[in-house]
Protein backbone atom coordinates (compact mmCIF):
# COMPACT_ATOMS: atom_id res chain seq x y z
CA UNK A 1 0.00 0.00 0.00
CA UNK A 2 2.77 2.37 1.04
CA UNK A 3 4.70 1.43 -2.09
CA UNK A 4 1.65 2.15 -4.26
CA UNK A 5 1.28 5.59 -2.67
CA UNK A 6 4.99 6.21 -3.23
CA UNK A 7 4.67 5.21 -6.87
CA UNK A 8 1.61 7.38 -7.29
CA UNK A 9 3.39 10.36 -5.75
CA UNK A 10 6.41 9.86 -7.98
CA UNK A 11 4.26 9.61 -11.07
CA UNK A 12 2.38 12.75 -10.08
CA UNK A 13 5.67 14.57 -9.53
CA UNK A 14 6.84 13.45 -12.91
CA UNK A 15 3.68 14.76 -14.51
CA UNK A 16 4.14 17.99 -12.61
CA UNK A 17 7.70 18.21 -13.93
CA UNK A 18 6.46 17.76 -17.47
CA UNK A 19 3.88 20.47 -17.01
CA UNK A 20 6.31 22.92 -15.45
CA UNK A 21 8.73 22.44 -18.30
CA UNK A 22 6.03 22.64 -20.91
CA UNK A 23 4.60 25.79 -19.37
CA UNK A 24 8.01 27.40 -19.11
CA UNK A 25 8.79 26.68 -22.77
CA UNK A 26 5.44 28.10 -23.74
CA UNK A 27 5.99 31.15 -21.54
CA UNK A 28 9.34 31.84 -23.16
CA UNK A 29 7.90 31.52 -26.62
CA UNK A 30 4.82 33.54 -25.87
CA UNK A 31 5.56 36.25 -23.28
CA UNK A 32 1.92 37.19 -23.13
CA UNK A 33 1.41 34.13 -20.96
CA UNK A 34 3.69 35.54 -18.30
CA UNK A 35 6.61 37.93 -18.07
CA UNK A 36 10.05 36.63 -18.93
CA UNK A 37 11.37 36.69 -15.36
CA UNK A 38 8.54 34.48 -14.29
CA UNK A 39 9.21 32.28 -17.28
CA UNK A 40 12.87 31.81 -16.29
CA UNK A 41 11.79 31.09 -12.73
CA UNK A 42 9.56 28.41 -14.14
CA UNK A 43 12.42 27.01 -16.21
CA UNK A 44 14.62 26.64 -13.12
CA UNK A 45 11.76 25.20 -11.12
CA UNK A 46 10.94 22.82 -13.91
CA UNK A 47 14.56 21.72 -14.21
CA UNK A 48 14.75 21.15 -10.46
CA UNK A 49 11.50 19.23 -10.29
CA UNK A 50 12.34 17.16 -13.35
CA UNK A 51 15.83 16.42 -12.06
CA UNK A 52 14.51 15.52 -8.62
CA UNK A 53 11.89 13.25 -10.08
CA UNK A 54 14.37 11.70 -12.42
CA UNK A 55 16.97 11.11 -9.72
CA UNK A 56 14.36 9.72 -7.36
CA UNK A 57 13.26 7.62 -10.24
CA UNK A 58 12.86 4.28 -8.65
CA UNK A 59 9.35 4.46 -10.00
CA UNK A 60 7.58 1.34 -10.96
CA UNK A 61 7.13 2.29 -14.56
CA UNK A 62 8.81 0.96 -17.62
CA UNK A 63 9.50 2.57 -20.95
CA UNK A 64 6.03 1.67 -22.22
CA UNK A 65 4.30 3.13 -19.21
CA UNK A 66 6.34 6.32 -19.33
CA UNK A 67 5.66 6.67 -23.04
CA UNK A 68 1.97 6.14 -22.38
CA UNK A 69 2.01 8.82 -19.67
CA UNK A 70 3.93 11.19 -21.96
CA UNK A 71 1.49 10.56 -24.80
CA UNK A 72 -1.58 11.11 -22.65
CA UNK A 73 0.00 14.23 -21.19
CA UNK A 74 0.78 15.53 -24.65
CA UNK A 75 -2.72 14.90 -25.90
CA UNK A 76 -4.24 16.64 -22.87
CA UNK A 77 -1.83 19.56 -23.25
CA UNK A 78 -2.56 19.99 -26.93
CA UNK A 79 -6.25 19.77 -26.23
CA UNK A 80 -6.05 22.47 -23.54
CA UNK A 81 -3.86 24.67 -25.74
CA UNK A 82 -6.19 24.17 -28.65
CA UNK A 83 -9.11 25.38 -26.53
CA UNK A 84 -7.09 28.31 -25.14
CA UNK A 85 -5.70 29.43 -28.46
CA UNK A 86 -8.47 28.47 -30.78
CA UNK A 87 -8.96 31.22 -33.30
CA UNK A 88 -5.69 33.00 -32.47
CA UNK A 89 -3.96 31.35 -35.41
CA UNK A 90 -1.01 30.58 -33.16
CA UNK A 91 -0.71 27.06 -34.36
CA UNK A 92 3.09 27.16 -34.15
CA UNK A 93 2.59 27.55 -30.44
CA UNK A 94 0.65 24.33 -30.32
CA UNK A 95 3.16 22.57 -32.54
CA UNK A 96 6.12 23.62 -30.36
CA UNK A 97 4.30 22.65 -27.18
CA UNK A 98 3.46 19.29 -28.64
CA UNK A 99 7.04 18.74 -29.80
CA UNK A 100 8.66 19.83 -26.54
CA UNK A 101 6.45 17.55 -24.45
CA UNK A 102 6.93 14.68 -26.85
CA UNK A 103 10.69 15.05 -27.12
CA UNK A 104 11.08 15.47 -23.38
CA UNK A 105 9.02 12.38 -22.69
CA UNK A 106 10.92 10.40 -25.26
CA UNK A 107 14.37 11.49 -24.06
CA UNK A 108 13.52 10.86 -20.40
CA UNK A 109 12.16 7.43 -21.25
CA UNK A 110 15.23 6.43 -23.20
CA UNK A 111 17.62 7.76 -20.56
CA UNK A 112 15.74 6.02 -17.78
CA UNK A 113 15.64 2.77 -19.77
CA UNK A 114 19.37 2.96 -20.47
CA UNK A 115 20.25 3.69 -16.84
CA UNK A 116 18.17 0.77 -15.58
CA UNK A 117 19.69 -1.58 -18.13
CA UNK A 118 23.13 -0.35 -17.22
CA UNK A 119 22.50 -1.13 -13.54
CA UNK A 120 21.28 -4.62 -14.40
CA UNK A 121 24.29 -5.24 -16.61
CA UNK A 122 26.57 -4.23 -13.76
CA UNK A 123 24.75 -6.56 -11.36
CA UNK A 124 24.94 -9.44 -13.84
CA UNK A 125 28.64 -8.84 -14.37
CA UNK A 126 29.26 -8.93 -10.63
CA UNK A 127 27.10 -12.03 -10.24
CA UNK A 128 29.09 -13.74 -12.98
CA UNK A 129 32.28 -12.88 -11.07
CA UNK A 130 30.83 -14.34 -7.88
CA UNK A 131 29.68 -17.52 -9.60
CA UNK A 132 33.14 -17.92 -11.05
CA UNK A 133 34.65 -17.55 -7.59
CA UNK A 134 32.36 -20.19 -6.23
CA UNK A 135 33.05 -22.60 -9.09
CA UNK A 136 36.78 -22.24 -8.60
CA UNK A 137 36.36 -23.45 -5.07
CA UNK B 1 45.79 -8.60 -0.04
CA UNK B 2 47.96 -9.77 2.83
CA UNK B 3 46.74 -12.81 4.79
CA UNK B 4 48.12 -13.53 8.24
CA UNK B 5 47.16 -16.58 10.27
CA UNK B 6 48.01 -16.46 13.94
CA UNK B 7 47.76 -20.02 15.24
CA UNK B 8 47.80 -20.58 18.93
CA UNK B 9 46.24 -23.33 21.04
CA UNK B 10 45.34 -20.77 23.68
CA UNK B 11 42.64 -19.31 21.42
CA UNK B 12 39.25 -20.74 22.33
CA UNK B 13 37.29 -19.51 19.35
CA UNK B 14 38.52 -18.56 15.86
CA UNK B 15 38.50 -14.84 15.25
CA UNK B 16 38.75 -13.03 11.94
CA UNK B 17 40.21 -9.54 12.08
CA UNK B 18 40.14 -7.45 8.92
CA UNK B 19 42.41 -4.42 8.72
CA UNK B 20 41.41 -2.03 5.96
CA UNK B 21 41.11 1.67 5.19
CA UNK B 22 37.54 1.29 3.90
CA UNK B 23 34.94 -1.43 3.40
CA UNK B 24 35.17 -2.08 -0.31
CA UNK B 25 33.15 -4.60 -2.30
CA UNK B 26 35.95 -7.11 -1.87
CA UNK B 27 35.98 -6.67 1.90
CA UNK B 28 32.19 -6.94 1.99
CA UNK B 29 32.52 -10.20 0.09
CA UNK B 30 34.91 -11.54 2.73
CA UNK B 31 32.63 -10.41 5.56
CA UNK B 32 29.66 -12.12 3.92
CA UNK B 33 31.57 -15.31 3.41
CA UNK B 34 32.94 -15.42 6.96
CA UNK B 35 29.55 -14.54 8.46
CA UNK B 36 27.84 -17.66 7.11
CA UNK B 37 30.81 -20.03 7.18
CA UNK B 38 29.93 -23.08 9.23
CA UNK B 39 26.47 -21.79 10.14
CA UNK B 40 23.40 -23.98 9.80
CA UNK B 41 19.71 -23.32 9.81
CA UNK B 42 17.04 -25.68 11.10
CA UNK B 43 14.40 -26.68 8.61
CA UNK B 44 11.54 -29.13 8.81
CA UNK B 45 10.18 -31.67 6.38
CA UNK B 46 7.08 -33.47 7.61
CA UNK B 47 8.00 -32.95 11.25
CA UNK B 48 11.60 -34.06 10.85
CA UNK B 49 14.24 -31.41 11.52
CA UNK B 50 17.33 -31.00 9.39
CA UNK B 51 20.24 -28.63 9.81
CA UNK B 52 21.17 -27.11 6.50
CA UNK B 53 24.34 -25.04 5.92
CA UNK B 54 23.41 -21.45 5.11
CA UNK B 55 25.67 -21.48 2.09
CA UNK B 56 23.51 -24.21 0.52
CA UNK B 57 20.30 -22.22 0.81
CA UNK B 58 19.12 -20.62 -2.42
CA UNK B 59 16.33 -18.48 -1.08
CA UNK B 60 13.73 -17.96 1.62
CA UNK B 61 10.13 -17.45 0.73
CA UNK B 62 7.02 -16.54 2.65
CA UNK B 63 3.96 -18.47 1.50
CA UNK B 64 0.64 -17.92 3.28
CA UNK B 65 2.39 -16.81 6.46
CA UNK B 66 4.81 -19.75 6.49
CA UNK B 67 8.50 -19.39 5.75
CA UNK B 68 10.21 -21.93 3.55
CA UNK B 69 13.80 -22.12 2.41
CA UNK B 70 14.96 -23.84 -0.71
CA UNK B 71 18.12 -25.72 -1.47
CA UNK B 72 19.15 -27.22 -4.78
CA UNK B 73 16.40 -29.85 -4.90
CA UNK B 74 14.62 -29.67 -1.56
CA UNK B 75 12.61 -27.19 0.44
CA UNK B 76 12.18 -26.91 4.19
CA UNK B 77 9.80 -25.14 6.52
CA UNK B 78 11.49 -22.61 8.74
CA UNK B 79 10.23 -21.29 12.07
CA UNK B 80 11.86 -17.85 11.79
CA UNK B 81 10.07 -14.80 10.40
CA UNK B 82 11.26 -13.23 7.19
CA UNK B 83 12.17 -9.89 8.79
CA UNK B 84 14.14 -11.71 11.51
CA UNK B 85 16.04 -13.63 8.86
CA UNK B 86 16.67 -10.42 6.94
CA UNK B 87 18.05 -8.80 10.07
CA UNK B 88 20.13 -11.82 11.03
CA UNK B 89 21.56 -12.21 7.55
CA UNK B 90 22.24 -8.54 6.87
CA UNK B 91 26.02 -8.99 6.74
CA UNK B 92 25.81 -11.92 4.37
CA UNK B 93 25.02 -12.35 0.71
CA UNK B 94 21.38 -12.90 1.52
CA UNK B 95 19.29 -10.02 0.35
CA UNK B 96 15.61 -9.20 0.30
CA UNK B 97 14.40 -9.20 -3.32
CA UNK B 98 10.69 -8.82 -2.83
CA UNK B 99 8.10 -8.50 -0.10
CA UNK B 100 8.12 -12.26 0.40
CA UNK B 101 11.57 -13.49 -0.60
CA UNK B 102 15.21 -13.32 0.47
CA UNK B 103 17.78 -14.62 -1.98
CA UNK B 104 21.33 -15.85 -1.60
CA UNK B 105 23.28 -13.76 -4.10
CA UNK B 106 25.87 -16.53 -4.27
CA UNK B 107 23.19 -18.67 -5.88
CA UNK B 108 21.81 -16.02 -8.18
CA UNK B 109 23.10 -16.38 -11.72
CA UNK B 110 21.57 -13.41 -13.45
CA UNK B 111 18.79 -10.85 -13.55
CA UNK B 112 16.69 -10.19 -16.58
CA UNK B 113 14.15 -7.51 -17.34
CA UNK B 114 10.70 -8.62 -18.23
CA UNK B 115 8.46 -6.67 -20.57
CA UNK B 116 6.04 -5.84 -17.78
CA UNK B 117 8.76 -3.95 -15.86
CA UNK B 118 9.36 -6.79 -13.45
CA UNK B 119 12.75 -8.37 -12.94
CA UNK B 120 13.28 -12.07 -13.08
CA UNK B 121 16.26 -13.66 -11.37
CA UNK B 122 17.66 -16.99 -12.47
CA UNK B 123 19.18 -19.14 -9.74
CA UNK B 124 22.07 -21.56 -10.12
CA UNK B 125 19.65 -24.50 -10.26
CA UNK B 126 17.68 -22.86 -13.06
CA UNK B 127 14.80 -21.80 -10.86
CA UNK B 128 13.31 -18.36 -11.51
CA UNK B 129 12.45 -15.83 -8.85
CA UNK B 130 10.69 -12.49 -9.07
CA UNK B 131 12.68 -9.46 -8.00
CA UNK B 132 10.97 -6.19 -7.14
CA UNK B 133 12.68 -3.13 -8.51
CA UNK B 134 12.45 -1.44 -5.14
CA UNK B 135 15.06 -3.87 -3.83
CA UNK B 136 17.53 -3.51 -6.71
CA UNK B 137 19.44 -0.78 -4.89
CA UNK B 138 19.97 -3.13 -1.94
CA UNK B 139 21.25 -5.84 -4.28
CA UNK B 140 23.64 -3.31 -5.81
CA UNK B 141 24.81 -2.25 -2.37
CA UNK B 142 25.50 -5.82 -1.30
CA UNK B 143 27.35 -6.55 -4.51
CA UNK B 144 29.26 -3.29 -4.27
CA UNK B 145 28.31 -2.10 -7.74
Amino acid sequence: MRKNIKNLMENLLKLLGFYFLLFSVCSLINPSLANRRFAWFMVILAALVTAAVFLANKISTNIYKISAIASILTIITVFILYILFYGTKRFWFIVISFSSAGVLGFVLSIVEWKIRNWHIEKINKKLAELNGTEDDK
Amino acid sequence: MKITIDRNEAYREPEVLIKCSEISGEIQEIISFVSIAGKNLAGEIEGETFFIPLKDIYYFESVDGNIFFYTDKQFYKCQARLYNLEEGLKDTFFVRVSKNAIVNLRKLKSIKREKNARLLGTLANGEKILISRGYVSEIRRKLGV
